[in-house]
């Protein structure tokens, strides 16, 4: 089934994040793409998240379709101004990528070529609705054009870290849906009575919200991420898990596919997120019962 | 010099359509240099507002003021006294001095008069164009003293690029092509090897892409 009709389902939907590989050997991003085949509703692949350069996710896309997955292609508003995002999502559309997912993307900053210059011509918002402009046979300039798109849309909630965070999180969301967003990613849960709130929050807008799940792969990724990330908090409990398993791994494992499970009444689907262990996915599914 | 234009009379309308009593505010700076926001201005702008009201039929109080500088807290300060008196500050200053004022008076309304240029010099009286992007690594050492940031319309530094054609860019005829004249001086001072050498590509965390900028010299804090 198409993404947008598993959607409209009220299915509770599974996504695999995919990322590109950080050069031109695509054999372990096929492999893993094998493995997921038939096991989840969609793949997501970022576009250089944390400004990392990597390997094109338009591309990366179209190499999962070929593998028989419905990839989602995440657009970042950094690193390409409006001609050249209008210009991709064409070129998506002809490659028959019809999962478009906005966000504003991380500041070149945080990757691995500091020197270089944002672009930031279109914030995510204004990105939703150039693609929607698209779909209606329109670019920004008012052109018109031979053919239209026809995208599913998405929107990125970003972290939060106080009741005012979420409010401004909530505020940034319902415009999202407005400019077309059809669904909504939320930052990884590690805290289940904090997500229930935005989940409660999020009903009214009428689109499904996929909360993120990240797959933790040690003591010091929880402690880093509790001190660093925004509105993170991984309890004592889960660390001391981690910390005292015989198999580490198959405890981060096992974690996460608990918190898949307990999603599944709160939300419209989970996003798995695996940084770099894309390999461990399909035992994720397995735990979580898919 | 920071240059400036005032805004169009109606937007300026608009603003002041919900007031009834304003503080007009110049500043002594860069925009009376350039003639957009100085005491002159100043009056200019007050006559103009009175009689847009005068002709609905209705009445502003607008005094006027210049500050010698409004993007310093200093002199900034001087208004702590009278500002309650007013429904809300028009300033004429660039964007720095309307966010001064912004930041030290936070429950009083502030409004830009003017629109904020481009840091530049003056070409003859009555033109200014801009000389510098402010990219925080200066590179004129090596271009001849003529910027290829502020004054390529591709901010390109290894030019020039097919547009420029008989020393002019393809953006507008009226428009000289930056690395034309980089090459013009770097020959008249004998220094085309400067050009021979291919610039890197730049480090932009120095401009404004590296995110809002701030100098702190700890030898002058108090």
């Amino acid at each position: 089934m198409a993404w947008a009709d598993k959607l409209k389902s009220g299915e509770f939907v599974v996504v695999a994040e995919m990322e590109t590989p950080k050069g031109v050997d695509i054999s372990n991003f096929v492999a893993h793409a094998r493995h997921l085949k038939g096991r989840v509703d969609a793949a997501l692949v970022p576009d250089m998240s944390f400004a990392v350069m990597r390997l094109s996710a338009l591309v990366g896309a179209t190499v999962l379709k070929e593998q028989g997955l419905e990839p989602i292609v995440q657009f970042n508003c950094r690193d390409r101004n409006r001609l050249a995002l209008q210009s991709d999502l064409l070129g998506a559309q002809v490659l028959g990528l019809r999962n478009i997912m906005a966000v504003e993307g991380e500041g070149v900053q945080m990757g691995d070529h500091l020197n270089a210059k944002p672009v930031y011509d279109l914030s995510a918002l204004e990105f939703l609705e150039a693609a929607d402009g698209l779909c209606h046979g329109q670019d920004m300039a008012g052109q018109e054009l031979l053919g239209r798109t026809k995208f599913c849309l998405g929107a990125h909630i970003e972290r939060w870290g106080d009741p005012v965070g979420l409010s401004l999180r909530l505020a940034e969301a319902q415009a999202a849906v407005r400019k077309g967003a059809s669904f909504l990613v939320a930052p990884p849960v590690f805290d289940l009575e904090a997500f229930a709130v935005l989940a409660r929050e999020t009903r009214s807008l009428g689109v499904p919200v996929i909360a993120s799940v990240l797959l933790l792969k040690s003591v010091g990724m929880a402690r880093y991420m509790n001190q660093n990330l925004l509105g993170t908090n991984i309890s004592e409990g889960t660390i001391k898990r981690i910390r005292t398993a015989s198999d580490r791994p198959a405890e981060c494992v096992k974690i996460a596919a608990e918190t898949v499970r307990e999603l599944q009444s709160l939300c419209g689907g989970v996003l798995l997120l695996t940084a770099g262990w894309e390999s461990r996915l399909p035992e994720i599914l397995e735990a979580a019962g898919y | 010099m920071i240059t400036a234009v005032r805004k169009p009379m109606a937007e300026i309308l608009g603003y002041a359509a919900q007031f009834d009593n304003i503080l007009l505010l110049g500043c002594n700076e860069c925009v009376t240099v350039c003639y957009a926001g100085g005491r002159k201005e100043v009056g200019i702008l007050a006559s103009a507002l009175s009689l847009a009201f005068l002709k609905e039929g209705k009445k502003l109080a607008i005094t006027e003021h210049t500050l010698e500088r409004q993007c310093d807290p200093e002199f900034v300060e001087e208004l702590a006294q009278t500002i309650e008196q007013y429904d809300a500050i028009f300033s004429m200053a660039c964007g720095c001095g309307v966010q001064t004022l912004a930041g030290r008076y936070k429950d009083k309304p502030v409004f830009p008069m003017v629109n904020t240029q481009f840091m530049g010099a003056s070409e003859r009286q009555g033109v200014w164009a801009e000389r510098c992007a402010g990219c925080g690594d200066c590179v004129l050492a090596y271009t001849g003293g003529i910027c290829p940031v502020a004054r390529c319309s591709k901010r390109i530094f290894n030019g020039p690029c097919g547009g420029s054609t008989k020393g002019k860019c393809e953006i507008d005829p009226g428009v000289d092509c930056a690395w034309q004249l980089i090459w013009d001086r770097l020959k008249a001072l004998g220094r085309t090897d400067l050009y021979s050498q291919i610039m890197p590509a730049k480090d932009w965390r120095t401009a404004k892409d590296g995110g809002p900028r701030r100098i702190v010299r700890e030898d002058l804090l108090s």
